[in-house]
């Protein structure tokens, strides 16, 4: 074996130091599969703390000084690699805790076994694929490549025995986290870990080495108290490792992207702008939703192995609206007993939800999502899906003008008793008021009725419906997504909830109206036969 | 051998028993000397290799054969077919071997080979001069050791983070003093304007009325 010499020591040197390393091997972040001589990439000062200084720390000689044993030696490098990294959208948390820290640590930290998290395979895709690209293409990064297996079990085996597994946390299956079974891992990426749910995590812990893992945690904060990441990031002995930033660390983020955002959120004292742009953490929220209930008590479950079948989604844009009879293909199921089709309605998006009353459960069939229609093209497709599908009842979010329009068209062409007027600030009855003998109480030989606020009891139906199993709910991320980050925070007398999630809340705001159709037509009217409610019938040829 | 997870069987179609035998053991040397032919088409050019060199080892034992005859012996030439035949394959053989990175794939093995070398050298030399590399916290004091030589450095802690948060409070102050505008902050630290805003707020904790 020949000597060292200086120079040798030298390329060392910045060869594993890790900001060095990323700058020099990697010209663009965004495409890391590209080298260049004279390119160099930039680590921005703010995201240093968000890369491993692992690479650069000689672990085995300060275990040697201080006399620690392997356990003790591992405890040192948890402590140097860990990082919970909360934060706004767009200042770079998984480009850099994770992607960049991959290559590195890929090539520097040999013979262990990695694992990389996320909620759904999109997410996995998303770094893993360019981590793949990476070292199949980069003329340096290639010499470790001993065998790489893509999507959907991403497997990456390189040359210094350092074994990376993507495991997807399946968040909307019946059985997420199902993946860390049988997995032993000394190092965890979590991407969107502000959405790891608690059975996830509990499946994580059993998948770690016996000496333990290195975290590598980034998501939003949209996230409660008792969360897996609300636990992290105020955990004691997580807490000098948490960084938590606003989008405005970002050099690029400007008037005019705030003027955006303002508009997207609808203003700074927003949730979603103080969650996604200020990277607030709101702690006077609790998660509504438990949403371990929902998914043992209404998913589709897994049979067999066989995946559960996945909602059918169709999308509405003006430009294809035209076409809109041949994109959108809905029928109805021959065991519908009634059709129940609900939406919420926006402005720029309009989110249509079918179900199929069969017996005492909904089965979740469409969502239907339109985008920048005017009021009459929304209409013409809620016409056609009316029609196609001879729905039996049909309700609208009237909360504002658009809502109202579609309602009052509705009213012309169809009967009043097949349709729902949804009016968050309005009040419905929701039981009788009773005297001390639990008799009825009756006004003018009118019963006297229990009222309470749309929007917080079309919640509090929506909930019970859910938990009593009463909606059969495919594979549906989109649902999984908003519904896990519903968050209830009292207000003055009385409760306001905020979904905070990056796809929105129409989705959530489409079931709430459903959750008061469904009370309306169905679960108040088996309450006592005080007076016959006008039955609803199906619009066509069915009828009750 | 890299072809463990089995992702090609050798199939040695078009050969005899014992070349086929000789060629899957060369098809196997390759792999061993050559771990980057991991990928499915790698190995079917490969095949296609180990069968051409079993051919040319045909025209070769064809050549010895006929070069027993005694007009041949005297002539002390081949025939000119056989000679052609065994040029053209040869020419494959080069062709396929190119392809196959057989040549300069070589070095790329010898590179990774001399990283891990080098890393285990420097791992050595680490060990016999740990003075060079020792390094004591700012924070807690306590000794530990880079992999980077320290001896010409003084342990410093960055004036631009507190708790891994970027803020430089001697910039600040400076900011506060009306020494240098939000602009310039903003560009030392690499932020925007609006950081420096949310650092007042929540890191220094300073009040603004809005």
């Amino acid at each position: 074996m020949k000597l060292i010499t200086e120079q040798n020591i030298a390329f060392l040197e910045e060869f594993n130091t890790p900001k060095a390393f990323t700058e020099i091997m990697f010209s663009n972040f965004d495409n890391p599969a590209v080298y260049s001589q004279d390119k160099f990439g930039e680590v921005r000062l703010y995201q240093e703390p968000f890369l491993s200084d692992e690479s650069i720390i000689d672990f085995e000689a300060t275990a040697k000084y201080h006399k620690l044993n392997k356990k003790q030696e591992f405890q040192l490098r948890k402590q140097t690699g860990d990082i919970y990294l909360f934060g706004a959208r767009r200042f770079g948390k998984s480009l850099i805790v994770e992607k960049m820290d991959l290559l590195n640590s890929m090539v520097h930290i040999d013979n262990i076994t990695a694992a990389f998290g996320s909620v759904d395979l999109i997410h996995i895709n998303e770094i893993l694929d360019s981590i793949k690209n990476a070292f199949q293409n980069h003329p340096i990064l290639k010499l470790w490549e001993r065998s790489i297996k893509g999507a959907p079990n991403y497997k990456f085996q390189l040359k210094n025995n350092h074994n990376l597994q993507s495991v997807n946390f399946n968040i909307g299956s019946k059985s997420p986290g199902k993946q860390w079974y049988g997995k032993h891992v000394s190092r965890a990426y979590l991407e969107e870990a502000s959405l790891e749910t608690e059975k996830v995590y509990k499946k994580r812990l059993d998948a770690v080495s016996e000496f333990g893992a290195v975290i590598r945690s980034s998501g939003m904060t949209n996230f409660t108290t008792y969360s897996p990441a609300g636990l992290a990031f105020y955990g004691k002995e997580e807490k000098k490792h948490v960084i938590n930033y606003p989008q405005f660390v970002n050099p690029f983020w400007d008037e005019a992207e705030k003027k955006r955002r303002l508009k997207q959120y609808g203003g700074e004292d927003a949730l979603n702008y103080r969650v996604f742009v200020k990277g607030e953490v709101v702690t006077d929220g609790i998660a509504f939703f438990d949403m371990d209930r929902v998914r043992e008590a209404c998913y589709v479950p897994e049979i067999k192995g066989k995946t559960p079948r996945e909602i059918k989604r169709f999308e509405i844009t003006k430009e294809r609206f035209p076409l809109f009879k041949s994109s959108i293909v809905v029928e109805r199921p021959v065991n519908a007993e009634r059709i129940f089709i609900n939406s919420d309605v926006g402005k720029n998006v309009n989110e249509i939800i079918v179900h199929s009353e069969i017996g005492n459960k909904y089965d979740y069939l469409y969502n239907i999502v339109l985008y920048n229609l005017t009021v009459l093209e929304k209409y013409e497709i809620y016409k056609y899906i009316i029609e196609k599908l001879q729905a039996n009842v049909i309700g609208f979010d009237c909360g504002d003008g658009e809502g109202r329009a579609l309602y009052s068209m509705a009213e012309r062409d169809y009967p009043k008793e097949n349709l729902v007027y949804y009016d968050g600030s309005m009040k419905l009855n929701v039981d009788f008021t009773y005297d001390e003998k639990k008799n009825i109480i009756m006004e003018k030989g009118e019963p006297v009725y229990r009222q309470e606020y749309m929007s917080e009891f079309s919640m509090h139906r929506l909930a019970n419906l859910l938990y009593g199993g009463r909606f059969i709910i495919p594979v549906d991320y989109k649902f999984d997504s908003q519904f896990s980050v519903v968050m209830s925070m009292i207000s003055g007398t009385r409760t306001k909830f905020r979904c905070v999630s990056e796809s929105g809340d129409h989705l959530l705001d489409a079931h709430r109206v459903m959750a008061i159709a469904q009370w309306i037509k169905k679960d108040f009217n088996t309450t006592p036969k005080i007076e016959n409610h006008p039955s609803a019938g199906a619009v066509g040829t069915i009828s009750f | 051998m890299e072809n463990k997870d089995n992702i090609y069987t050798f199939r040695g179609t078009g050969l005899s028993v014992s070349e086929k035998n000789a060629a899957k053991k060369r098809f196997e040397d390759y792999i061993s000397a050559y771990p980057h032919l991991n990928k499915l088409s790698l190995l079917q050019l490969l095949e296609e290799l180990v069968f051409l060199e079993a051919i040319s080892e045909r025209y070769k034992n064809k050549i010895a054969k006929i070069s027993k005859k005694k007009q041949v012996k005297d002539s002390n030439v081949v025939p000119s077919n056989l000679m052609k035949e065994l040029s053209d394959n040869t020419k494959q053989v080069l062709e396929l071997k190119e392809k196959l990175g057989l040549f300069e794939s070589k070095d790329k093995i010898d590179a990774f080979t001399d990283l891990e070398n080098l890393k285990k050298k420097s791992e050595i030399y680490r060990k016999e001069h740990p003075l060079s590399f020792k390094t004591t916290c700012p924070f807690c004091s306590k000794i530990y050791f880079l992999k980077r030589k320290t001896e010409n450095y003084t342990p410093h802690v960055s004036p631009f983070f507190e708790n891994k948060i970027l803020v430089n409070r001697p910039l600040f102050k400076l900011y506060h003093e009306g020494r240098i505008t939000k602009q310039e902050i903003a560009e030392a630290h690499g932020t925007s304007e609006d950081y420096i805003d949310w650092v007042e707020e929540n890191i220094l904790k300073i009040k603004k009325s809005k």
